[in-house]
């Protein structure tokens, strides 16, 4: 594959799945140099996965999985080095959260998940997103029936959270 | 109390696929890139110094030894004199880094082409400083060993040169990923269709 080949499928990808890339994002980090310094070794790493694609899944699984065990390694690093992190003020801040009004339920959604492990936050997600038991499988690297189990604790977790929250209710 | 059931829950998410979560600012990326740049010159900086400042002190002090003995071999004459050509050397390559730094134009591809150029100097200069112990602790060896000296100083040295080399790998490593974060960046903006200023194959 050549450079010029990589760039299309990945300047494809980033226009197609970027609010992919940023669930993933906001979901393991939460303060803006976080997200920052996430967000980009998110997108480093599906430059890099570009030849690797063989089309054998969809793109959005394919990302999901790249982009899922990138976001679980770069909290790992961070919890080794959370001391040497870079003070707040050398920041230039490369994403920007969007102009329209927050969506204050999303805001909670997003909290709660944050609240959840690591595997669970990544289940959380692609149960979100439509995924079905086989693709989470596959893209978590556990069975899936123990897919089954989690989710289903997930589920009841969510629930029983949003009940504390009515004024969320729909 | 409302309680929402699970499929609430995932309307209130696929609410998001409609709009962007997120902008990128470009204003905010030029000053990271900015940053990136000011990071990898004084870091440059501080390695030239540093490297310039030891080998001088180093230099001297043989000097000084070899004045204080009557009896000084010829190793520790020549190690005198590579470690005090070794500041020149890098003065050198200093004064071209300066020169080239003037050919990066002030934009955000300009300034990231500056910091990778940084990052490729520095990367050539601990590969050059890791390969240049080799013959320090070849003609420091030889010094030591004309002397009259025990075994174990001689495995003290040798201990000494073998942690050195590898504190110098993995510190060219460190420089090494630090350059290809860079290029992946370069590569992520779409560069590759500017002006090329920098040896990218380099590392």
């Amino acid at each position: 594959m050549t450079e010029r080949e990589q760039k299309l499928i990945f300047d494809h990808w980033l226009k197609d799945y970027r609010s992919l890339l940023f669930k993933v994002v906001r979901s393991y980090a939460f303060t803006a140099d976080d997200q920052e310094d996430l967000f980009q070794d998110i997108i480093i790493q599906v430059w890099r996965s570009v030849p690797n694609y063989r089309k054998e899944s969809a793109v959005s699984t394919w990302l999901y999985r790249v982009s899922l065990n990138t976001a679980i390694k770069w909290m790992k690093k961070e919890r080794k080095h959370q001391d040497g992190r870079q003070s707040m003020e050398h920041v230039a801040y490369v994403l920007k959260e969007s102009v329209d009004e927050p969506d204050e339920r999303l805001t909670w959604l997003y909290e709660e998940i944050g609240k959840l492990n690591e595997i669970d936050r990544s289940i959380t997600l692609l149960l979100l997103d439509g995924f079905s038991y086989k693709e989470m499988s596959n893209i978590i690297g556990i069975t899936e029936s123990n897919v089954g189990v989690k989710i289903n604790r997930i589920k009841k977790y969510l629930i029983t959270k949003s009940e504390k929250y009515d004024h969320y209710g729909v | 109390m409302i309680t929402m059931e699970f499929d609430d829950i995932r309307k209130i998410w696929d609410g998001q696929n409609n709009r962007p979560l997120y902008v990128i600012d470009e204003d905010a990326l030029h000053r990271r890139i900015l940053l990136k740049k000011k990071q990898s010159r004084r870091l440059a900086n501080t390695t030239e110094w540093v490297m310039a400042g030891a080998n001088f002190l180093a230099s001297s002090m043989i000097l000084t030894a070899i004045f204080l003995k009557n009896n000084a071999n010829i190793f520790s004459y020549i190690t005198m004199g590579f470690m005090a050509l070794t500041p020149l050397y890098i003065f050198y390559i200093r004064r071209q880094r300066k020169t080239q730094e003037k050919a990066f134009e002030s934009s955000v591809s300009g300034d990231l082409d500056h910091a990778i150029s940084n990052a490729t100097f520095q990367v050539r200069l601990s590969m050059v400083m890791r390969w240049y112990l080799l013959p320090i602790a070849v003609l420091t060896l030889l010094s030591v060993w004309s002397e009259d000296i025990s075994y174990w100083f001689l495995l003290g040295v040798v201990v000494f040169f073998c942690a050195t080399f590898y504190a110098s790998s993995w510190e060219h490593r460190l420089y090494v990923s630090k350059k290809r974060r860079l290029i992946d960046l370069r590569n992520k903006l779409g560069k590759e269709d500017l002006p090329n200023h920098s040896n990218l194959q380099e590392s």
